[in-house]
C-alpha cells in the first residue's frame, strides 16, 4: 500500500498499474475501491491534498483555501456570477458536501430511458442494490433530534403544520455529534467521506494513492486510453513541482467533476460533439427566518430536514442549511454600520434553503484559469427560483418566525412575516439573487447517440477503448435529490461491467 | 514589495469601512484582521487577489456613484464613509455591487471567524489551524 504526495522537481513518479483513476470524490472512489476490490492494481489520482479530520482547518477562510478548487473562483459566465460549490482534494466533494443519501428515484430511469435510450433490465434495480451497500458502508443514519439542533426542529415542526411530507435527513456519518461544520470538512471524523471509508480501503488492498497531483493529460495511444500525466502542485504554495506519469494496462476511468472531466477530455484530445454540453445543476438560494429566540443554527446538523413536496412541480428541493457565520456576514445586505447592526441578531437567523431542478442548459470549456462554465438560468427556472423562495419564507412562517430576510436585489432587507407574498413580486434578472449552483450535471453525458452523448450505458467514452467516465458529468439530467448516492451507483457499475 | 503592500491599504481601508465596530460589538478591525490580510495576500492565487484589490479599489473610487459626492473614500467624513459602505452594496450596478459583495465576504471571513465574534454567536472558538496534509 502506497500514498505518494507532492514531490519536489526532479523526483518524478513513473507508475505501471491495471487502472488509473482520476479525481478522488465519490465517483473515483467508488471507481478505485470498486476495481481493487475485483483484485486488479489500481491508482487513484487527485489534484488537491490529503487531509485526515485532524489536519481540517475548521474555518471557512480554511474552506475556501483548502478545500475548494482555484479557492472556489469557479463561477458562471452568464448573466450572473454565480459560484460553481465543489470539492478539492482527496475525498472530493464529500469532503465539503453534508453527506445527504437520497436513493435515484424511480421516474430518473424512465426519464433516462425515454430521452436518452438507457434502457437495460434490472438497471434501476441494480442501482438500487448498490446503494443499500453504500448505504451500511457509509453507515447511512437518519438525523435524531438528539443532535439535530433547533433550527432543523423548527424546520420539522412546521412542515409537519403545513403538510408537506418532509422527513429527517439520512446522511453518511457515525454518531454525528451535531457540530454544524459539515462544509468546513468534519474535523470529528464523523462525516463519512470518501477519504476516511473507501479510499483507506483501496490502500489495504494494495493501491495507490497519488495525491496534490492535477493529471495534465490522458495519454491514448490511437483511440485507446494507456495512462495520465502530469506534474505535482504543492497545495499551499502553488508551485510546480515534479512530473508523474501513470501507465494504464487496462484502461484509465476519469471522476475529475461535472466540470473538470469533459476540460481534461477536450485537453487530451478527445473528440466528440458532446462533449462540454449538456451541463445542468440545482441552483439554490436561501432565505433567513428571523425568530424571537435564538436559533443559534450553527449548534447541530449542518443539513438535518427535507422536504421532496415539490420535487415535480414545480421542481424544488427544500431544505435546511445552517451556514458558517463568516458566510452570514457576506450574505446579509448592508455595509457599514448598518451591516453590523444587522448581523447583532445572527443569533436568532435560521437559513433553509432551496435548490431548483432546473431545465436551463449550459456548458463547459477550458478556460484560462480553469474550466468556464457558461450557464445562464432561464425565465422558467427563475420563476421556480422565486416560487421556491416564497415556499421557504412560508416554511418559516409557520415555525413561527417574525420576519425573513430574502435577500433579493431590489427588495426590502427584512421582511415581516405577514408580507411574504411579495416575494412573488421579486425580480426575475438572475443578477437580483445570491445563489449558487450545487449538484452539478453532464458534461460527459450519458446516451446511446455518440452524436449527443459521450458515453455509454456502461461509462464508456463513444469511440475510445479502456476509457471510462465515473462521476456527475456523466449524469444526463438533473435528479430532483442529491447527487451523491446516485453518482456512486454508476460509478459501481460502470467499475464492475470493466472488470468484467 | 511597494505594490502588495498599497494592495494591503487599499483592501484594508475597504473592509474596515464595510464592517465597522459598532456599540460593543468588534468591528472587522478588533478581529486580527492585520494577520489576516498577511495570510491572505501570502496565500490567495493571484487571481483571487486581484479580485480583491480591484473590489476595493472600486470601494474607494465610487462614492459619486454611491452617495453623489465626487471624492474617494478615504477623504469622506465619517458619516458619507458609512452612507457609501452601504449603498455600495446595494447599488443598481451589478459589477459594483458585486466588487463591495467580494470584499465584505473576505472581511466576514476576518470577523466571525474570531473568537470573540464566536462566542457573542455562542459558538466555541475555532482550533489552530494546522496547516497540515499527509504527506506519506
Amino acid at each position: 500500500m502506497s500514498h505518494i504526495s507532492f514531490r519536489e522537481r526532479g523526483e518524478n513518479v513513473d507508475l505501471q498499474v491495471d487502472w488509473v483513476v482520476v479525481g478522488s470524490g465519490p465517483g473515483g472512489a467508488v471507481a478505485a475501491v470498486t476495481l481493487a476490490r475485483g483484485g486488479d492494481r489500481v491508482a487513484l489520482v487527485e489534484a488537491g491534498a490529503w487531509r485526515d479530520p485532524e489536519d481540517l482547518p475548521s474555518t471557512a477562510y480554511g474552506q475556501l483555501r483548502d478545500m475548494m478548487p482555484g479557492w472556489g473562483s469557479t463561477i458562471t459566465m452568464g448573466r450572473a456570477l454565480w459560484p460553481v460549490v465543489q470539492g478539492h482534494g482527496v475525498g472530493g466533494t464529500s469532503l465539503i458536501n453534508s453527506a445527504i443519501c437520497v436513493r435515484t428515484p424511480g421516474d430518473i430511469f424512465e426519464l433516462w430511458a425515454r430521452e436518452h435510450g438507457l434502457r437495460e433490465d434490472g438497471f434501476a434495480e441494480q442501482i438500487w442494490r448498490y446503494q443499500d451497500d453504500f448505504e451500511k458502508e457509509l453507515s447511512a443514519t437518519a438525523t435524531p433530534d438528539a443532535i439535530a439542533g433547533r433550527s432543523n426542529l423548527l424546520a420539522a415542526e412546521a412542515d409537519r403544520k403545513l403538510g408537506w411530507e418532509g422527513h429527517r435527513m439520512v446522511r453518511y456519518v457515525k454518531d454525528c455529534e451535531g457540530s454544524g461544520q459539515c462544509l468546513q470538512g468534519c474535523s470529528r471524523g464523523r462525516k463519512q467521506s470518501m477519504n476516511l471509508v473507501y479510499v483507506p480501503e483501496l490502500l489495504e488492498l494494495g493501491g495507490t494513492v497519488v495525491s496534490c497531483a492535477p493529471v495534465d493529460k490522458v495519454l491514448l495511444r490511437g483511440n485507446r486510453a494507456v495512462g495520465v500525466r502530469g506534474r505535482f502542485r504543492h497545495p499551499r504554495r502553488l508551485g510546480k513541482g515534479a512530473h508523474f506519469a501513470l501507465r494504464a494496462r487496462k484502461g484509465v476511468f476519469i471522476a475529475a467533476s461535472a466540470t473538470g472531466s469533459p476540460v481534461l477530455l477536450m485537453r487530451s484530445g478527445v473528440k466528440n460533439p458532446a462533449l462540454g454540453q449538456g451541463f445542468r445543476a440545482h441552483p439554490g438560494t436561501g432565505i433567513f427566518g428571523v425568530y424571537k429566540d435564538p436559533v443559534d443554527m450553527n449548534i447541530g446538523a449542518t443539513q438535518g430536514w427535507a422536504t421532496m413536496k415539490f420535487r415535480h412541480e414545480p421542481g424544488l428541493k427544500l431544505e435546511t442549511l445552517s451556514i458558517p457565520p463568516e458566510l452570514v456576514a457576506g450574505r446579509l445586505k448592508g455595509g457599514g454600520s448598518t451591516l453590523m447592526h444587522r448581523l447583532k441578531e445572527s443569533r436568532h437567523l435560521s437559513m433553509w434553503v432551496q435548490a431548483v431542478r432546473a431545465e436551463t442548459v449550459g456548458s463547459v470549456k477550458p478556460g484560462l484559469m480553469g474550466p468556464t462554465v457558461n450557464y445562464t438560468m432561464n425565465d422558467a427556472d427563475m420563476r421556480r427560483l422565486r416560487e421556491g423562495a416564497y415556499l421557504v419564507a412560508q416554511w418559516h412562517q409557520a415555525a413561527g418566525a417574525e420576519a425573513v430576510i430574502p435577500g433579493i436585489h431590489g427588495m426590502p432587507y427584512k421582511l415581516p412575516i405577514d408580507q411574504i407574498d411579495k416575494i412573488r413580486e421579486a425580480s426575475l434578472d438572475p443578477r437580483s439573487w445570491v445563489a449558487i449552483l450545487s449538484h452539478l450535471f453532464g458534461g460527459c453525458v450519458m446516451g446511446t447517440d455518440p452524436r449527443r452523448s459521450v458515453v455509454d450505458i456502461e461509462g464508456r467514452v463513444h469511440g475510445y477503448e479502456g476509457l471510462y467516465v465515473s462521476d456527475a458529468s456523466a449524469i444526463p439530467s438533473t435528479l430532483g435529490v442529491n447527487p451523491q448516492h446516485t453518482i456512486m451507483g454508476l460509478s459501481r457499475r460502470f467499475a464492475e461491467r470493466a472488470l468484467g | 514589495m511597494r505594490l502588495p503592500a498599497r494592495g494591503k491599504r487599499l483592501v484594508r481601508f475597504a473592509m474596515v469601512s464595510l464592517m465597522p465596530a459598532v456599540d460593543d460589538q468588534p468591528g472587522v478591525e478588533d478581529t486580527g484582521l492585520d494577520l489576516f490580510l498577511d495570510q491572505l495576500f501570502d496565500e490567495a492565487p493571484p487571481t483571487m487577489l486581484a479580485g480583491v484589490i480591484a473590489g476595493s479599489a472600486v470601494f474607494v473610487v465610487s462614492p459619486v456613484l454611491t452617495i453623489g459626492v465626487p471624492v474617494w473614500a478615504p477623504f469622506l467624513p465619517k458619516s458619507l464613509l458609512d452612507k457609501h459602505a452601504d449603498r455600495i452594496t446595494e447599488h443598481p450596478l451589478y459589477y459594483v455591487r458585486q466588487a463591495a459583495f467580494l470584499v465584505k465576504m473576505m472581511g466576514g471571513m476576518c470577523w466571525a471567524q474570531d473568537s470573540t465574534v464566536r462566542e457573542r454567536f455562542n459558538l466555541e472558538p475555532y482550533p489552530a489551524d494546522p496547516g497540515t496534509w499527509r504527506v506519506s
